[in-house]
């Protein structure tokens, strides 16, 4: 690589060509050091079950601070650590239920590198209770030790998700989390959503109280399950 | 036989199982209400020189926070107005006729009470079922009061009958 010289012109000094030349080779070799030390390392890893984004990739080399891979977006299914310079790195990717995995891959002076990584379930895979009732969702779950950690019913109102009561044991879940399939770390939670039957509160017509009396409106009221709010007697001044 | 009174102390968890004499709280607004000791003889005099209050000074609902015919769910507090029914006059009423709106229902009082008015306006929902010969008794009874029945506008019969209906709800 040349010296870069760093040549300032006066104003009025015309921009020669040398000058012009000296700025494009300049970055010409800045571009070809940064290709030449800032290497990446595409790391494909297996993983049943598991949402790749949720993957944690990390290369570490002796002697320099971990670099963290960038999870893949769909549909790419690679995490890829950039910026690393020459050298041998351990690369370890880990995710939840699952036991990690770790290889090693020596980057060298020209040229990226890949490794192939494959992650083992050591925690239950998430059932399928989409239309069960919550009574056999909450077995299912069970059987696999995943707690329910949340419960809300259709509107949204949070329930007691250990003992919502016997009324919700027929609800079918709707929704869950995590998805049906996903490995769930050991001694894990789920979400669940469940339908309940709206309740639909018993209304009443209110009647035209004008020229009762004050008992005879608050019977009327109370006969009719209303309550007798303000009451204000005036008169003429 | 001595009266007991079992007792909880606010505050303390207590309960007083000893012979106590009952005895009445009043309270209003939280604070107790003792009442004077009222000279009976000097009361009853008094008493007897009194009138009784009179139905049309006892307040009548005029106003609802809710309006009729709203649905709504069991447990809905409705606030009140109540007004004397000396105090309102006809012209609160929606197409009430001209002659009755200054009218107060204190003032229709001597119509209202008629046991020919009264029959007719129990007997009939609305006026359009009013029987003809009936029509002419509540008309006339009208016309004794300086009340116009005519096919003019503001002083129909409806108008007439509709008016002294709401008005009997304040009797």
């Amino acid at each position: 690589m040349s010296t870069f010289i760093a040549r300032h012109v006066s104003p009025g000094e015309p921009l020669t060509a040398q000058a012009w030349n000296d700025i494009v080779d300049a970055l010409d070799a800045a571009f070809a050091l940064i290709e030449a030390t800032q290497h990446t390392v595409s790391v494909q890893v297996t993983a049943p079950g598991a949402d790749l984004a949720s993957v944690r990739v990390t290369a570490v080399k002796t002697g320099s601070p971990p670099v963290q891979a960038v999870a893949p977006v769909t549909p790419d299914t690679h995490h890829v650590l950039s910026g690393l310079v020459p050298g041998a790195y351990s690369v370890r990717a880990e995710a939840p239920g699952f036991a990690p995995a770790t290889g090693t891959v020596t980057v060298g002076d020209t040229g990226n590198a890949s490794l192939e990584l494959a992650l083992t379930p050591t925690g239950p895979t998430m059932p399928d209770l989409f239309g069960s009732t919550l009574q056999s969702a909450r077995a299912a779950l069970s059987a696999k030790s995943i707690v329910v950690a949340r419960l809300f019913d259709f509107s949204g109102h949070d329930l007691p998700p250990l003992n919502p009561g016997p009324e919700f044991d027929t609800s079918p879940v709707l929704v869950q989390s995590p998805a049906a399939g996903t490995v769930v770390a050991p001694g894990g939670s789920a979400m669940l959503v469940v339908a309940v039957a709206p309740k639909v509160e018993a209304a009443v017509e209110v009647p035209s109280l004008a020229g009762l009396s004050l008992a005879e409106a608050q019977k009327a009221l109370t006969g009719l399950g209303l309550v007798l709010g303000k009451v204000k007697i005036l008169q003429t001044k | 036989m001595a009266n007991f009174q079992v007792k909880a102390l606010s505050g303390l968890g207590a309960i007083e199982v000893a012979g106590v004499q009952l005895q009445k709280a009043i309270v209003r607004n939280g604070t107790e209400v003792v009442g004077p000791t009222v000279n009976d003889s000097k009361v009853d005099a008094y008493v007897d020189k009194l009138v009784p209050v009179t139905r049309f000074n006892v307040p009548r609902v005029l106003s609802q926070s809710v309006p009729a015919g709203t649905s709504v769910v069991k447990g809905t507090s409705v606030d009140l107005v109540l007004v004397p029914p000396a105090d309102v006059n006809l012209g609160l009423f929606d197409d009430s006729h001209l002659d009755l709106q200054t009218r107060t229902i204190a003032d229709l009082a001597p119509i209202l009470d008629d046991s020919q008015v009264s029959l007719i306006l129990n007997k009939y929902s609305d006026a359009a079922s009013v029987s003809q010969a009936d029509k002419e008794i509540l008309t006339g009874k009208l016309a004794s009061a300086q009340v116009n029945v005519n096919d003019s506008a503001g002083r129909t019969f409806n108008q007439a009958f509709n008016s002294l209906k709401g008005a009997q709800a304040f009797l």
